[in-house]
């Protein structure tokens, strides 16, 4: 079955991405977790059903692209987005040199959507 | 205040969220980048335990409307001075501080309070009318919360906010007025259900 995952050590934050998927994709399998180690476990044991990879960027014990960067040779880049509030330009530089995508949380709302109605 | 595991989970996420937008402004000012920490909430009664701040440098700024109270953003001296050097591009001694080192700190205490306060109108449908920020500078971390200590309860928020190349640790503060945190613990609880309820 079709996954998306998500990695936020905020527990609202995941609520609002479980959300704003669930308007566009009703039926997806949405996992989500707030440890960074889960969600690298996660992701190895469903890469094959993973649609989506959604990880949140300041994170205790490693950040977004760490954890990015262990599994996207598993992955296509265009499947995995980081999703932060950490909008600056290094941040943002950090995302475009792993060829993946970058939402800033404050346009979550716009950003997620298109994205994933590529991607479904 | 004391806040359930959600509640703090969900002034995390906003303070998370409002620093974000603040780094993305200072790092533009500075051109260089901010390195953020995962926000913590701090023991009220406790600062010097749970936060090394020794000798401070930072600014207040009082805010009005349906909440009141206060906001710091405080600085070990060394850290205010690292991002008044990275912001006029000089580097000078805390006890040579001077009028433009002054408004730069005000401006960056500004720009990221300011920022708190928008995130919270934003989500919370209330307004914040600040006033003028204050410099903060003292010599011990228990004498910057000078206000009515007995009309007030706090709320420490805590992030790392360091230049990249620079150990500077700042932490930011609200101290609000009891009446007020009755109304401030609802707010976040109808932020968490509008998220929660679908």
């Amino acid at each position: 079955m079709k996954t998306i995952i998500a990695i936020d050590d905020s527990r609202i934050a995941l609520a609002q991405i479980e959300r704003i998927t669930r308007e566009i994709l009703p039926e997806i399998r949405f996992l989500k977790t707030q440890n960074v180690d889960e969600g690298i476990a996660l992701i190895k044991e469903n890469v094959s059903d993973l649609l989506f990879l959604l990880v949140d960027y300041n994170m205790e014990g490693k950040n977004g692209t760490d954890v990015i960067k262990e599994v996207i040779h598993l992955l296509d880049p265009g499947r995995i987005s980081l999703v932060t509030a950490n909008t600056q330009s290094s941040v943002m530089s950090e995302a475009r040199d792993l060829g993946i995508n970058f939402i800033g949380k404050d346009e979550l709302k716009l950003r997620l959507p298109d994205l994933l109605a590529k991607v479904a | 205040m004391q806040l359930n595991a959600l509640q703090e989970d969900a002034i995390k996420e906003l303070f998370n969220r409002s620093i974000g937008r603040a780094a993305e402004i200072i790092s533009q000012m500075t051109d260089r980048s901010i390195k953020l920490s995962v926000p913590k909430i701090l023991p009220a009664d406790s600062p010097e335990k749970s936060y090394e701040l020794r000798s401070i440098l930072g600014v207040k700024q009082q805010f009005q409307g349906n909440t009141d109270g206060f906001a710091y953003l405080l600085y070990n001296d060394r850290g205010s001075m690292d991002l008044i050097a990275a912001v006029l591009n000089v580097d000078v001694p805390p006890e040579e501080l001077g009028d433009i080192e002054r408004e730069s700190l005000l401006e960056i205490g500004n720009i990221i309070i300011s920022s708190c306060f928008f995130e919270f109108s934003c989500l919370f449908g209330k307004y914040f009318f600040s006033k003028e920020p204050e410099l903060v500078k003292t010599d011990s971390a228990h004498e910057p919360f000078n206000c009515d200590e007995s009309k007030m309860e706090s709320l420490r928020l805590s992030m790392d906010f360091t230049l990249a190349g620079s150990s500077s640790k700042g932490e930011i503060t609200f101290v609000l007025n009891s009446d007020s945190l009755k109304d401030i613990r609802e707010q976040i609880d109808q932020y968490i259900s509008s998220i929660l309820a679908a």
